[in-house]
């Protein structure tokens, strides 16, 4: 083979490994594309395991699970009504279960899954509260799930109220406690509520109100 | 003790530190750290959490998994290195005895674990402060509970290096570590079990054993959960008891070897 022809066949070659590389490309591509369309099966060992197979690293096994869980859910999040999201859950408390101190991954798993599957979510909820039991925010969004997508104004209340005593709570949630006992013909329990809060709050404006909606509730009970 | 000679461990092990710090080995994985150190950008925006969280669980994981690196991979070289390739024949021709040569190596690995913490710590730092939080006394707790689970590891590796062969030697000092961090956990899960012998053989191995989980705050320091000063000066008894009790047995190994 002549020396000057070399050049020129590397060149060819070259050039023919790229048009391979990118009709496979597309080829494989287009396949992943295909299969991401379906549910694919998911191994992922429990968390007491995976705690032992982390070795000491649980957050970084965390971050990664919960990006996991971030990608396949914003992966299909076109697809919401079609697709099940059924390894979302597992992801989510596997994520938690191996990070129990992240409140906010919690929060964010119960309010992403509430959409797919609200009994799952109020159980993540009560997992972080369980976790982070001094948090006003897991029994205010606890309140919040059962009052809001299941209409059950009694366990809502219930964890309003669990809410409220718990410190650094903003000032809705004994009012929004008293409120849904009220509805509920459960003034007493209302008035224990708003009482609570209004005997520590230290803001005049909150304690005036809170009192008025106190004998507000008062007269009922009278009236009764 | 006057045999030591503090001086000739000092200019041992500096220039020995001198040596792995120009190795191509250590270089190499300084740079893969440090790289992976700023993969957590990438991370961060994946999690959810407090500020910078990916840059902190990634970056601590990095610390300690980079640190542990050196001991197995440089540490053992250089030890059993320095035994099969006969170089001990000429360090030992100079007025070094056996134990101050081992003490040597064990400080110069050391140093080189403190150079590696510290150029991941320097990269942490940068990113947590490019994220905009500035990291300080956390990151310096990690890095010296860090240092303290190294120096236990490295006693190990040069023990297993004085015992077995350098591949077996990576390998049992790997299996340490890994022992060493899944244990308690491993009580935990057998706990319930009704298998009682091997209720019973973790149990042992739990107390024999080190236990690295001791030196492992990593979520506490993350979460800026208090940690008492009482705990820091017990794990650094602990790893101080627990290195010398291995060293002491390196010495002994290495009087009786024959070279």
């Amino acid at each position: 083979m002549k020396k000057s022809l070399i050049p020129i066949l590397l060149i060819a070659a070259m050039i023919l490994c790229g048009v391979g590389v990118i009709v496979s490309r597309g080829f494989l591509s287009s396949q992943l594309k295909g299969t991401g369309e379906k549910e694919q099966d998911l191994y992922l060992p429990d968390p007491v395991y995976l705690k032992f197979i982390a070795a000491g690293h649980d957050g970084l096994v965390s971050d990664l699970v919960l990006a996991k869980a971030m990608t396949y859910y914003g992966s299909h999040y076109r697809e919401r009504g079609k697709f099940t999201f059924k390894h979302l859950k597992k992801l989510f408390f596997t994520a938690i279960e191996m990070d129990p101190l992240n409140i906010d991954a919690c929060l964010l798993a119960g309010n992403i899954l509430s959409e797919i599957d609200i009994h799952g979510a109020i159980e993540i909820l009560k997992l972080g509260m369980r976790n982070n039991p001094e948090s006003w925010k897991f029994p205010e969004m606890i309140g919040f799930k059962y009052w809001y997508k299941l209409k059950d104004s009694k366990k809502a209340a219930r964890y309003y109220e669990i809410a409220s005593h718990l410190p650094g709570h903003p000032p809705y949630i004994p009012s929004i406690s008293g409120k849904l006992y009220e509805e509920n013909g459960r003034y007493n329990e209302a008035i224990r509520v708003l009482y609570n809060f209004y005997s520590t709050t230290q803001d005049k404006r909150l304690k005036e109100s809170f009192k008025q909606s106190i004998l507000e509730l008062q007269e009922r009970i009278n009236h009764r | 003790m006057k045999k030591l000679k503090p001086s000739r461990i000092l200019v041992l092990s500096t220039l020995l530190t001198r040596e792995l710090i120009r190795d191509k080995v250590f270089l190499s994985l300084s740079g893969a750290a440090v790289l992976l150190v700023f993969a957590s950008l990438i991370l961060n925006e994946m999690v959810v959490g407090i500020q910078v969280k990916a840059t902190k669980d990634l970056g601590l994981s990095v610390m300690n998994f980079f640190s542990l690196f050196i001991p197995i991979f440089l540490g053992i070289n250089l030890v059993s290195g320095n035994l099969n390739n006969k170089s001990l024949y000429v360090i030992f021709a100079k007025p070094v005895t056996r134990t101050q040569y081992l003490l040597g190596c064990f400080f110069s690995v050391l140093l080189a674990v403190a150079c590696g913490i510290l150029v991941i710590t320097l990269t942490i730092f940068f990113l947590s402060f490019l994220q905009g939080q500035t990291w300080i006394a956390g990151l310096l707790a990690a890095a010296y509970l860090t240092l303290l689970e190294m120096t236990l590891i490295l006693s190990f590796a040069i023990f297993f290096a004085l015992i077995t062969s350098p591949q077996l030697a990576m390998f049992l000092t790997l299996l340490t570590y890994i022992i060493g961090h899944t244990l308690q956990q491993a009580v935990l899960i057998v706990h319930s079990s009704s298998n009682f012998v091997l209720k019973y053989i973790i149990i042992i191995c739990n107390t024999i054993l080190p236990n690295l989980e001791f030196l492992n705050k990593k979520q506490e320091i993350i979460y800026r959960l208090p940690i008492s000063f009482s705990y820091y000066f017990n794990a650094t008894l602990y790893t101080l008891s627990y290195s010398v009790l291995i060293f002491i047995f390196c010495v002994f190994l290495s009087r009786r070897k024959e070279l």
